[in-house]
């Protein structure tokens, strides 16, 4: 009797243990979401789309709590930091960053980084050894497409398109904004694919949030090829597209948004250089979780991936799965 | 020791002078005002046109004590996304809310987010139900009276008819139309055309209604149906009348692909009087349009946000039960259209 009586305590002891073990792990297993913090110019444009898609579904992945900064233009570190100063009192773990144009953004960035995570994407920030090296980059953990590249190869299919050579071309170069690390990068790629082509550059001009890119247009000396290399200038040129109807131009462009395919799908660009703006936030997202979860963790840079698409192959498989991510 | 007393209220005075100093220096500094404008769409031309008018005033108020920033997301057409949209901006912080409603009818949860954290909405383009907007005293609506465009694009169809003859082309004293409507159930569309149809026939146009198709507002939408009714009617179509002038450059488009020469093809109308419109007008090929007051709305829209930050009295507004700023729409044809056609140096030609 008495040993039934033990057995019957000692069971009720073990299923109150095991009963406060798993009450524990109810209520002490759910640490508070992570707020992260996205910095990035004229947030809700739809160049964002695929980005800002990959970045929520980390975030849901990661439970992290994303906040998508309200932002229009930031013309410069002053503004950048000013937004980064805001999201610093609303209690913010980390930092996912789009580098401001201009010089001093690195250090701003840079001493950023030693308070909390930061992730660049987008554009790196820029340093002064990119007038010596372009392919200087900063010491920060960066998340982007190899911008570089992404000239280049547009470079090289405008020289597909002729057969190597371009002797007594001309080309206008429309870069994006003046003192960034994209911009310079990607019109270096640009020019150092056509170097030997024979091909000659006319003129150079860039996009900025004040100008209208179609208005300095119209003062430009028409050229046989134009290479866009910013979403918001493509986008402005392919829908005043009859305003260059007038001669033979042709366009090749870098973009980031859905509308910049519907355009080549149009016939208004030869060819469109696109990156995996989807993988860029999901990837940012995830390193940015990584480096929350553990304190020695060393964040890594990724390149993102590029695609180069001609008008026949919109509605591919592979196409269309990648295009599936700007939607 | 009252040395030591007479120190230390100096020096506790000293520190309160600098502190206070600071504080005096903080409150100089600029303030920075947050709008949050969402669309329900962002392929809307007549909506992009009026959200770059008022980032453009919004600009024009900004000085060396305001900042303005004002972001624009989309509400991809679909209310439950625009809801977690308006959610994810006042989350981020936001002072005041514009906000185009996807479905009129379904505006609480945004109400109720914005009512939560106190922010001000100002709706516009689409009027949410009145017993919605009646629901809390910091909401507003600023738009145009739907109806009023309706009659007025009925008034100039009725006043091309009757100039020209030849506007019935088969000549049996009816006007022969179709309609190309925005979106099924849609206010606007329903009143537009109501008002439309009630306007010529109060201006003694006989008409005769071939078939109506809705193109959601949509240019290439409208291609499509159009090209199908001019398949269908052919030249019996005498009459275009359209609720908005994207569908109505549809319209054109439908008849430029197929070839139409122009003494074949029927009379249009739109309303809204996009830049695109307006130059069709002067070549001929759309004959009239109502201007929708983008301009004037954008500016009561940035002029009622930024009143509403800083807690200004809203004593000098022409509300209509102290929530509606109504905005009149005007008449296009091709008698004043030099006066909305703008030249490189923005002047009227």
């Amino acid at each position: 009797m008495k040993k039934n009586k033990l057995t019957f305590l000692i069971a009720e002891i073990l299923l109150a243990a095991i009963a406060i073990f798993f009450a524990s792990r109810i209520f002490f297993s759910e640490k508070p979401q992570k707020r992260v913090a996205v910095i990035i110019d004229n947030s809700g444009d739809e160049k964002w789309n695929a980005f800002v898609n990959g970045l929520k579904q980390a975030a849901d992945t990661y439970n992290i709590h994303l906040i998508i900064c309200n932002t229009d233009e930031i013309e410069n570190g002053t503004e950048e930091k000013n937004l980064i100063n805001e999201q610093l009192d609303n209690d913010i773990d980390a930092f996912i960053i789009q580098a401001a144009p201009g010089y001093d953004v690195h250090q701003m960035l840079t001493e950023l980084a030693d308070q909390k995570p930061v992730i660049l994407v987008a554009n790196d920030a820029l340093t002064e050894n990119i007038v010596e090296n372009i392919h200087a980059a900063s010491t920060l953990t960066k998340v982007m497409p190899d911008n570089y590249k992404m000239g280049y190869e547009l470079g090289e299919e405008i020289l597909k398109d002729n057969g190597a050579s371009l002797n007594g071309k001309t080309l206008g170069i429309v870069g994006g904004l003046l003192e960034t690390d994209c911009t310079m990068k990607r019109q270096q790629g640009l020019k150092d694919a056509l170097a030997d082509s024979g091909c000659v550059i006319s003129w150079e001009i860039n996009a900025g949030y004040d100008n209208n890119v179609m208005d300095i247009l119209k003062w430009k000396a028409e050229v046989d090829y134009l290479a866009v290399l910013d979403n918001e200038a493509l986008v402005q040129l392919c829908e005043r597209e009859q305003s260059i109807a007038n001669n033979d131009t042709l366009v090749y462009g870098i973009g980031t948004s859905i509308k910049s395919v519907y355009y080549l799908d149009e016939g208004r660009m030869e060819c469109l250089v696109m990156a995996d703006a989807y993988g860029m936030g999901y990837d940012s997202v995830d390193e940015i979780a990584k480096v929350l979860k553990g304190s020695v963790y060393k964040p890594d840079d990724h390149v993102i991936d590029t695609v180069v698409l001609r008008k026949e192959d919109i509605f591919t498989e592979e196409t269309q799965k990648f295009l599936y991510t700007y939607e | 020791m009252k040395k030591h007393i007479i120190m230390t209220i100096m020096l506790f005075l000293m520190i309160l002078i600098v502190l206070t100093g600071c504080g005096k220096s903080n409150n100089e500094k600029q303030k920075t005002m947050r709008v949050g404008v969402v669309l329900y769409t962002q392929d809307d031309a007549f909506i992009n046109a009026l959200t770059d008018c008022l980032k453009h005033y919004f600009e024009e108020m900004e000085d060396e004590n305001l900042k303005i920033i004002m972001t624009v997301r989309d509400g991809k057409d679909d209310q439950s996304v625009q809801d977690d949209v308006v959610e994810g901006m006042i989350d981020a912080g936001c002072d005041v809310l514009c906000v185009d409603l996807v479905d009129r009818t379904a505006p609480s949860k945004i109400i109720e987010m914005a009512k939560k954290e106190d922010i001000p909405i100002i709706f516009f383009n689409r009027e949410p139900v009145r017993e919605d907007l009646m629901q809390w005293d910091k909401m507003y609506y600023v738009g145009g009276d739907a109806e009023q465009s309706g009659i007025m694009q009925g008034e100039i169809a009725a006043d091309v008819i009757h100039a020209d003859e030849g506007c019935d082309k088969n000549g049996d004293g009816r006007i022969q139309y179709v309609l190309l409507e925005g979106e099924a159930g849609h206010q606007d569309a329903i009143i537009r055309t109501d008002s439309v149809v009630k306007t010529l026939m109060d201006n003694n146009v006989k008409l005769e209604k071939l078939s109506y198709q809705f193109a959601n507002w949509n240019r290439a939408q409208a291609e499509n149906k159009m090209t199908q009714l001019i398949e269908q009617y052919g030249e019996e179509i005498e009459l275009v009348l359209s609720n908005n002038d994207e569908m109505a450059l549809g319209a054109v488009a439908a008849y430029d692909s197929m070839g139409y020469p122009e003494e074949k093809r029927p009379i249009i109308f739109g309303i809204d009087g996009l830049s695109d419109v307006l130059v069709a007008v002067e070549e001929g090929q759309i004959q009239g349009t109502v201007y929708n007051d983008k301009e004037g709305q954008a500016r009561q829209m940035a002029k009622l946000a930024v009143d509403l930050y800083k807690g200004n009295s809203l004593t000098g507004y022409d509300f209509k039960d102290e929530k509606y700023i109504i905005l009149s729409y005007k008449k296009v044809d091709a008698s004043n259209i030099k006066e909305y056609i703008i030249d490189d140096t923005g002047a009227a030609k």
